[in-house]
């Protein structure tokens, strides 16, 4: 089992299933995995601002299925889960439902069982087992594990952009004020497109109206990391005000898996007062960066 | 509770087992030269005449009846594994195991060059129906 971290919610899931389909949003969203054939479970997120009649929920969908035409429709429950399962077209689905009070989350998580496979609860039970949300705390960290990266950014960040193609991913994350943007990468098949050194390819992300003040490199755990900083130049008014604007990145390839990793935080230069918060990575077991 | 997996992607399928389970094979209309040098590979493909490539129309616009089509270092490594033999599902694993990717990963990127291979008569598919 693999662990998965997303928008504070935490889950274990089979090691070949893989996240498909993402939202962004922190507040009602959802996330789908699949095996190699088909989507074998679906997370779906949403706020509310009291707590849900769960049983009521479970035996209202229940009803809703029975008047719908399906059949055997059953309630299932692993507390503080409640839910109903049934054979729906070509899958046995079971839907289960809890409220996370720590962040005013509800959760619905939707497994499908493929004709062919044998329907277990005990599997149900371990990965509704394994799913907690972790309370929002001011000045702390979020932690996101998906799509291969292992990282933590401030908690009142969002995550404004992803990319996520084949052998691309790529997370940004804003402060809610727009001062701060972090931006979490790693991308596959490195020798078919990096044709450059990996400190000259770190250099060239950097946008133009930036230059790069230093560059330094470092070997820790069999990892080559290089790392710069850049200023924004030539400064404008709001520089003035809340300080230069500040890239600080690395970028190394992990000698497990040979992808490159790509980590950067772009923040005023605060002269007195803010601290930036701080963007922690881990590409594997030997290397855990902090920017 | 609500059937969210209705809100799944109209077209993304719930299940794509019988598209993994197809065959792709060399078009026999079609000629491949392999350059050891380059390591790329020259497909040749028949074109067909359109039914307006009639004079005076085709007096003014050549005619080609065969096209040249190179396939980069990936298409090559691809066209190689269409050999009749290997499902899409066998040339994904293949092509996940070469390039270190995920299944998924290899899905998206083996599926969507071979839909271009297809277009351009370089391969032809065998579907299989799922046992």
């Amino acid at each position: 089992m693999k662990a998965i971290a997303w928008n504070a919610i935490n889950l274990e899931l089979p090691d070949e299933w893989e996240l498909l389909q993402f939202s962004k949003s922190s507040d009602n969203g959802k996330i789908a995995f699949a095996d190699r054939y088909q989507f074998r479970l679906e997370l779906d997120w949403s706020t509310v601002s009291a707590p849900p009649d769960l049983d009521r929920m479970a035996s209202d969908y229940k009803s809703k299925l029975a008047e719908d035409g399906t059949k055997d429709a059953k309630l299932a429950v692993h507390l503080p889960w409640k839910g109903v399962s049934a054979q729906e077209a070509d899958n046995f689905i079971s839907r289960y439902v809890n409220y996370f009070p720590s962040r005013s989350l509800m959760l619905e998580l939707v497994f499908l069982w493929p004709n062919g496979e044998k329907y277990s609860p005990a599997f149900e039970g371990k990965v509704l087992d394994s799913i907690f949300v972790a309370p929002y705390q001011e000045d702390s960290q979020q932690h996101w594990k998906a799509f291969g990266l292992d990282f933590d950014v401030k908690d009142d960040h969002y995550l404004h952009e992803l990319i996520a193609e084949p052998a691309k991913t790529q997370f940004m994350f804003r402060s809610t004020d727009r001062k701060e943007i972090e931006t979490i990468a790693r991308r596959g098949m490195v020798p078919e497109w990096l044709d450059i050194p990996v400190d000259q390819w770190l250099a060239k992300q950097v946008p133009k109206e930036y230059e790069v003040t230093s560059q330094t490199a470092r070997t820790e755990n069999e990892h080559q990391v290089y790392s710069l900083v850049a200023r924004r130049k030539p400064t404008v008014l709001v520089d003035w005000i809340h300080g230069v604007r500040t890239i600080t990145a690395s970028a190394w390839i992990c000698p497990k898996d040979h992808r490159l990793y790509m980590a950067a935080k772009l923040a005023p230069d605060y002269k007195k007062g803010r601290k930036h918060a701080p963007l922690h990575i881990a590409c594997c077991d030997s290397l855990e960066m902090t920017l | 509770m609500s059937s969210k997996t209705e809100n799944l992607k109209p077209e993304t399928p719930k299940s794509w087992k019988q598209m993994l389970l197809a065959i792709p094979t060399p078009n026999t209309a079609a000629n491949a030269k392999y350059d050891e040098e380059s390591g790329l590979v020259t497909v040749t493909v028949k074109n067909i005449k359109p039914d307006y490539m009639i004079p005076p129309f085709s007096w003014v616009v050549h005619f080609s009846p065969k096209k040249d089509i190179t396939l980069d270092k990936l298409g090559s490594q691809l066209w190689k594994w269409c050999n009749g033999r290997n499902t899409v599902e066998n040339i994904i694993d293949k092509f996940k195991d070469a390039h270190e990717l995920t299944f998924h990963e290899a899905r998206t990127s083996v599926v969507e060059y071979l839909k271009k291979l297809i277009q351009r008569g370089v391969v032809a598919v065998i579907i299989q129906e799922e046992k």
